[in-house]
């Protein structure tokens, strides 16, 4: 099986699926293909990749476009870097699957820029599946500009493999009416650290802002959240919503900061950190469930994989 | 089936049971009623061994094994269940997962029948998350859906009608008499009074004490003459009123 085949099996995507489809192996481009409409251009400079993706103005893709990121064999330092623009009132759904399945040394430190114009939709879905050594960093860093009336919708999912060392970064600026809503699920294990940084700046009026994890450190592993609010604009809206499971000897952090300029304006913020809930495993364990089983099924719901409505 | 013996429980310096004794027999449908804060909830907790009613005075014997220091685990492994007041949400975790996980291995033919049994419509649950997508009249059907399927031998329902519409009550009625005729055991809590006709045996709580009494009219007119005018007004003595 070659590289390509193996990519596309590992991400569960047929050859025909999605209206694009670009799949790297380390820092080498292996295929790419688009729709008549989407403009695509790939090429590597300095030994890293640059991937252009243009969705033209007023064009609604219903089907996905898969990027298909490997780390297959031996050491790898990936670098990646994106650059989305979606023109005003065009829509798609951007399916990313990283790959980093190499039991050597993976380094992965990616670059993406995403622009949304007015009344441009964008759904973008990351799914990871890492090895099971931990040997792996993973740096993104996201950069999103949600135009007037735009909307920026993201699920991160990191349930298979381990976590390495992983620090995430997304920095979001919203426009009028503009709005943002992230969900990110992932487990760690091991002595596996991960960092999630989430800054939201609301600037235009009426901004709308969710930000929701979803996330447990077991063993020696430990999670720190950072969600970063501002609310600048007029009427705009701000939700937080962080739940961050421990197990075993887990460490979870939250450093919530939210941040309103605007007296018309209103951020919340809920969070809870801890164990898992007495009441959740009582009602399982009342049902026959041994403490691990309720455990587990209670883990197995809280981080289930992404379903589409 | 169930013998408690001399049971005192005390929470932070209060006694909420009070040296009470019941016996539970097999087949019973034993219905527990009481103001608010009589510690009919508490007694539930202490049966089913939850966490922080696991020390008490006195002693719990099932089948006549002491039920002491044994895990909620080892209860429900012994046929004891329990079904709150407050269902939890369970995010994430589907109607028919959940049900999948209830003692028994079940079927998806058994764990339909379990859903209709209380009213729900399969097509229309199976799917759903046992979240807060769901009502709490909902949640309170499904955990009972579960409890059917497990089976058990003595069930313990915390106020199963509160929070349910006046046609889902009949589901509810209906289930307890299937408990019954399966050959289980249950101890009802609760304040409604058709739920009440499904009891074989009646007891009143009041400040941790267990009052036996001897039928439904006994109940009532216990009520209307000594609780009416006590300082603990419930829901009950409300509906009695009427």
């Amino acid at each position: 099986m070659n590289d390509e085949k193996r990519i596309l099996k590992l991400a569960e995507i047929n050859k025909q699926d999605g209206s694009a489809k670009i799949v790297i192996s380390g820092n080498d481009i292996l295929s790419e293909e688009s729709d008549d409409g989407i403009i695509l251009k790939t090429f590597k400079k300095n030994g890293s990749v640059f991937v252009n993706l243009e969705i033209p103005q007023g064009v609604k893709f219903s089907k996905p476009i898969h990027i298909c990121l490997g780390a297959l064999y031996g050491k790898i330092k990936q670098r990646i870097n994106f650059t989305v623009v979606f023109n005003k009132y065009s829509k798609a759904s951007i399916f990313s699957h990283c790959l980093l399945v190499s039991e050597n040394e993976i380094t992965h430190n990616s670059n993406y820029k995403i622009k949304l114009e007015q009344g441009a939709e964008c759904f973008y879905f990351e799914k990871h599946i890492h090895n099971n050594s931990g040997n792996l960093t993973f740096n993104p860093s996201i950069k999103v500009e949600v135009g007037k009336d735009a909307l920026f919708k993201s699920y991160f999912e990191l349930l298979k493999g381990r976590a390495g060392n992983s620090h995430l970064n997304y920095d979001l600026l919203c426009a009028e009416r503009g709005v943002v809503k992230m969900e990110s699920r992932f487990k760690t294990s091991g002595e596996d650290f991960i960092s999630l940084t989430e800054s939201v700046a609301l600037k235009g009026k009426n901004s709308r802002a969710l930000l929701k994890s979803r996330v447990a450190a077991k063993e020696k592993s430990s999670i720190e959240i950072y969600n970063n609010v501002k609310a600048i604009g007029d009427y705009s809206k701000g939700h937080i919503d962080c739940q961050e499971i421990l197990l075993n000897k887990g460490r979870v952090k939250a450093y919530p900061c939210i941040e309103v300029l605007n007296p018309k304006s209103k951020i919340t913020h809920e969070a809870s950190l801890g164990g898992i809930d007495n009441k959740k495993m009582e009602t399982l364990m009342a049902r026959g469930n041994s403490s691990k089983k309720a455990e587990e099924i209670i883990l197995e719901g809280l981080l289930s994989e992404y379903r589409p409505n | 089936m169930i013998k408690i013996k001399n049971l005192t429980f005390t929470k932070d310096g209060k006694k909420i049971i009070n040296n009470l004794n019941l016996e539970i027999k097999k087949n019973n449908v034993s219905v527990i009623v009481g103001s608010n804060g009589s510690g009919k909830s508490t007694l539930a907790y202490l049966l089913m061994g939850l966490q922080g009613y696991e020390d008490y005075q006195g002693d719990i014997i099932y089948r006549g094994k002491s039920l002491k220091k044994m895990s909620v685990f080892k209860r429900a492994s012994l046929g004891i269940t329990l079904a709150w007041q407050e269902p939890v949400r369970f995010e994430g975790l589907t109607v028919k997962k959940y049900l999948e996980n209830s003692g028994n291995k079940v079927n998806q033919k058994e764990i339909e029948i379990a859903l209709e049994k209380v009213g729900l419509k399969p097509e229309n649950y199976l799917e759903r998350f046992v979240d807060s997508s769901l009502s709490g009249g909902e949640r309170k059907k499904i955990e009972l859906a579960s409890i059917y399927l497990m089976k058990p031998k003595l069930v313990i329902l915390d106020e199963p009608d509160s929070g349910i519409d006046i046609d889902s009550l009949k589901y509810i009625n209906k289930i307890i008499k299937e408990f019954k005729s399966n050959g289980s055991s249950v101890i009802l809590i609760t304040h409604n009074l058709s739920a009440l006709r499904q009891g074989d045996v009646f007891f009143l709580m009041c400040k941790g004490n267990l009052l036996k009494i001897n039928s439904l009219k006994e109940i009532k007119s216990y009520f209307r003459k000594k609780c009416v005018n006590c300082q603990l007004k419930s829901n009950f003595d409300i509906q009695l009123k009427k």
